[in-house]
């Protein structure tokens, strides 16, 4: 048996034979098991791979022993044993609800006491109905509980749920909305069949309206004659008839899975879009026993306990490539991967060259991606995001009016700080005139000489008379003696004239001197005058100089004034955007247009706004300082100019957003902690790049809810379009995803073991379920949860 | 007292007027009927603000500015004479001055 799902299961698990006669009448007279061959080659001829006799409320074993012979001889892989009821679940139906149950044939013994529990009445020759010509539903259940197998109910509902016409006889909604909806609510039958292939559009709108889980279609034939398959009838006129695939291994835990996922049922075997770059077989040799694990082309997960290697297989399958910044793969690491595998003499033999790989997201990678903003302009999504928007020609038209503002201020500024500068004029006022008088001094050079020669003869005379005095001692004639006294008397007399005559002239030398030093003093006062007139006529005429030029200097501030005018015409800024699947990548600014609104916003951005101040209020720099927000004391115009060009800059800063349609339509903003969302929706939704996803446990990087809401249909969409090999813990991830291959790595006496299927897989020695149940947290649950009323099987 | 002549015609020809008088111990300074400043005899001051708003910041500047002054003919004595003359050198200078920065030039 195929551990994996390659291909798609063609089913038809409606087919009547001669037993139904009791009902049908001679349409089906000639089914029977003599005539088996002609069912046998139509099955073949169709290409059906599993089938199903289901007559009326009754079971011929034989015929599906022989029908099982079958079973790897053509195109047939498992012949199941199934009755169709007919089950009343209301008093006031007006019909039977017919219900096909499959049955789980791993019991031969039961399956051959389905006979025996349906047996006819020998009165009637009829099966044992308990109301009108059908089964009670506590008599329907009370059959079920004797046959005592597994079962999967499939109702009919021929006719389409949108219909408005009355409910068609025998199918499910015969019963009344109130039923219908407990069925539906109770999932009490697992798939819903219908024939008319035109009924499958409607089907789809009906499982749009209800909830998509709730309802699954499939579709069985109703043959009634083999030679007609797989038509009803030879006389029926129905149009073609298209069989239903299950994506499903051959036996009844895989179509017990199948009718219970509708991502498994499909009216085209399309559960595999055909990719080139497929891992078929991972080929392991552990302590020299050869391991070749079938791959699937969807969901294949790896699990096992910690450290057993599940991630090393990824890293040595893709040649250790990962080993960047992003990966946990540092050089420790993968010697560590090496020493592993050498000391339990393991070899991978398989390698996944880079080409074949799509995307292969390490352990924690994603959320390493998310924190470090690289989502939305790493490698996988920078061609999604179109080119930047230009707001260069919107920022210049700012820039240059910002720059005009700021000119207007310093204007009004320096007007301001001019009008300081004005003062008042004193004119010089005159209080003294000096005199114009000249005056000449009085020469005293007459009176000098004659002083000089009288005080010469007065000197000469008495060095005389010294000398007369010294020839006096040296006589002793009395007669020259008197001679000379007589003459020593004259020069005396001589003498006193003299110093009369001079005593005279320093008189008049004096009163010659004091005139001349009044004449001097009155020269220096009137210089004196003269100075302190200059000084002041020179202070003035400094002072009108400065005074004129503050005038003027003040007249040009006030003509260079300008006041704060600006005309900013509305420009929008429209947002870049590239569609991209569902997506629209998107780049938008901050604002989406300027006008002279936003730009008065603009200049009051910096100010205060308790108490409230404008740009308009503000005369002069000291203003400006009590103004600004957040101030720091440096120059406070190019504080107030940066404050608002910085504000331009953040204002023009383009956002990446991702938008994609909602169910009503509409584009909606993704929030920041929807990365994971888009980025797997992305992921899932690329169809066109070839190659195998693998990723290293999801579950790290997103939350429970977000797995049970999202992730799981994404990587549903996924594994329709490439494969992927996921290592997880996450029951979730497996179970609910159904899987297609479970890789499973186990220990067994220290020796690893590999064990792989797909979900449904069981034989002797591995059963796969058990193992996901076993192996990881929460398993039991999530598959008692997918399982649904299985129980028996899960108790088993 | 001279009475201050009134020019009118196309503007153009318009010439700021300035006439000076004596009122009240004060030199009284009018321009175009107006008066602009005072100065009183008292402290000889002009300030600068009231000739600044109530004379220059109104002139028009597009043209040369030229004064064309009126004295009054009551002034007693020399002293006065030259106030009056001081005050004129004043205007006279401040209208070069702005003559000169605004490169203005007469239209004749």
């Amino acid at each position: 048996m195929e551990k994996i799902v390659k291909h798609a299961l063609k089913v038809d698990l409606h087919i009547h034979s001669n037993k139904s006669k009791f009902k049908d009448g001679n349409i089906v007279k000639n089914n029977t098991i003599e005539n088996i061959e002609v069912l046998i080659k139509k099955l073949n001829d169709y290409g059906v791979n599993v089938c199903a006799i289901s007559d009326h409320d009754s079971f011929d074993y034989n015929l599906f022993e022989r029908l099982k012979q079958e079973e790897n001889k053509g195109c047939i892989k498992k012949v199941v044993p199934a009755v169709e009821f007919s089950v009343m679940f209301t008093n006031n139906q007006e019909s039977p609800v017919h219900v096909v149950c499959i049955f789980n044939d791993a019991n031969n013994e039961k399956v051959k006491n389905i006979e025996q529990v349906l047996k006819f009445d020998e009165l009637t020759n009829k099966p044992n109905y308990d109301y009108k010509e059908a089964f009670s539903e506590n008599k329907f259940i009370e059959i079920l509980s004797s046959i005592d197998l597994d079962v999967i109910l499939i109702a009919h509902q021929k006719q389409t749920l949108t219909s408005t016409s009355t409910p068609q006889e025998n199918d499910a909604n015969i019963v009344g909305e109130e039923k219908f909806n407990e069925f539906l609510i109770s999932e009490y039958f697992e798939a819903f069949e219908f024939k008319n292939r035109k009924n499958q559009v409607f089907n789809n709108i009906s499982k749009s309206q209800l909830s998509k889980d709730l309802l699954r279609f499939i579709t069985g034939s109703d043959c009634h004659e083999w030679t007609a398959y797989p038509k009803y009838s030879s006389n029926n006129n129905e149009g073609e008839f298209k069989h239903t695939y299950l994506k499903c291994l051959p036996n009844f835990k895989g179509l017990a899975l199948a009718l219970t996922d509708d991502t498994r049922i499909s009216m085209e075997d399309n559960f595999f879009i055909h990719n080139k770059d497929v891992v078929e077989k991972i080929n392991i040799s552990i302590n020299d026993k050869e391991y070749s694990i079938p791959m699937s082309k969807g969901l294949n997960v790896i699990i096992g306990d910690n450290s057993i290697g599940k991630s090393l297989l990824l890293h040595k399958m893709t040649d250790y490539y990962r080993d960047d910044s992003l990966s946990p793969l540092t050089t420790s690491v993968k010697n560590g991967y090496n020493r592993y595998l050498n000391q339990n003499n393991i070899k991978i033999n398989t390698t996944i060259s880079q080409d074949k790989i799509f995307l292969f997201d390490t352990q924690g990678e994603i959320r390493k991606k998310f924190n470090q903003g690289k989502l939305k302009e790493n490698d996988f999504f920078a061609d999604k995001y179109p080119p930047e928007i230009n707001v260069v020609p919107i920022k210049t038209i700012l820039i240059d009016e910002v720059d005009n503002v700021i000119k207007s201020l310093k204007s009004k500024f320096e007007y301001y700080e001019q009008q300081k500068n004005i003062f008042d004029l004193k004119i010089l006022e005159i209080k003294e005139q000096p005199s114009n008088l000249i005056l000449i001094n009085c020469q005293d050079s007459n009176e000098k000489n004659e002083n000089t020669k009288i005080s010469n003869i007065i000197k000469q005379i008495s060095k005389t008379t010294q000398e007369i005095n010294k020839l006096l001692s040296l006589i002793e004639n009395e007669e020259e003696i008197n001679e000379i006294n007589n003459f020593n008397n004259f020069l005396k007399s001589l003498k006193d004239s003299y110093n009369t005559k001079k005593a005279l002239l320093l008189n008049n030398l004096n009163i010659i001197n004091s005139i001349n030093s009044a004449f001097n003093d009155f020269i220096i006062e009137k210089n004196k005058i003269m100075t302190t007139a200059n000084q002041a006529l020179n202070e003035y005429l400094v002072n009108r100089e400065n005074f004129v030029d503050s005038l003027v200097s003040l007249l040009e501030k006030q003509v260079n004034k300008s006041e704060i005018t600006f005309n900013i015409k509305e420009e929008k800024i429209k947002d870049e955007t590239l569609d991209y699947l569902n997506f629209t990548f998107i780049r938008r600014t901050n604002i989406n247009s300027i006008n002279n609104e936003y730009f008065s916003n603009l200049l009051n951005f910096p100010l205060k706004k308790r108490p409230l101040i404008t740009y308009e209020m503000i005369n002069n720099e000291e203003e400006l300082k009590d103004s600004l927000k957040e101030y720091d004391e440096t120059d406070p115009i190019e504080f107030f100019k940066n404050k608002i060009i910085n504000k331009i800059n953040e204002d023009l800063i383009q956002r990446p957003i991702v938008n994609k349609k909602n169910e009503e339509g509409e584009y909606v903003e993704y929030s920041s902690g929807l990365n994971s969302q888009i980025y797997f929706e992305i992921l899932s939704a690329d169809r066109y790049k070839n190659g195998v996803y693998i990723i290293d446990q999801p579950e790290d990087d997103v939350s429970p809810k977000s797995i049970k809401k999202h992730l799981l249909k994404n990587f549903k969409d996924m594994c329709k379009n490439r494969q992927i090999i996921m290592v997880t813990h996450n029951p979730q991830f497996v179970v609910n995803l159904d899987a297609d291959n479970v890789i499973v790595f186990t220990k067994d006496n220290e020796n690893l073991k590999i064990e792989s299927g797909a979900l449904e897989y069981q034989d002797s020695e591995t059963n796969i379920l058990d193992l996901v149940a076993t192996l990881l947290d929460g398993g039991v649950e999530t598959i008692r949860r997918r399982w649904k009323r299985y129980e028996k099987q899960d108790r088993d | 007292m001279v009475a201050l002549k009134q020019l009118e015609g196309d503007g153009r020809d318009m010439k700021n007027k300035i006439e000076i008088r004596i009122i009240d111990d004060c030199y009284n300074v009018f321009h175009n009927n107006k008066i602009i400043i005072k100065v009183s005899k008292e402290n000889l001051t002009i300030k600068g603000r009231e000739l600044y708003d109530n004379l220059f910041s109104k002139l028009d500047i597009k043209n040369k500015i030229e004064f064309e002054y009126e004295k009054d003919s009551s002034f007693i004595n020399s002293e006065e004479e030259r106030i009056v003359g001081d005050i004129i050198e004043i205007f006279d200078l401040i209208a070069t001055k702005i003559n000169s920065k605004f490169k203005l030039e007469s239209l004749e």
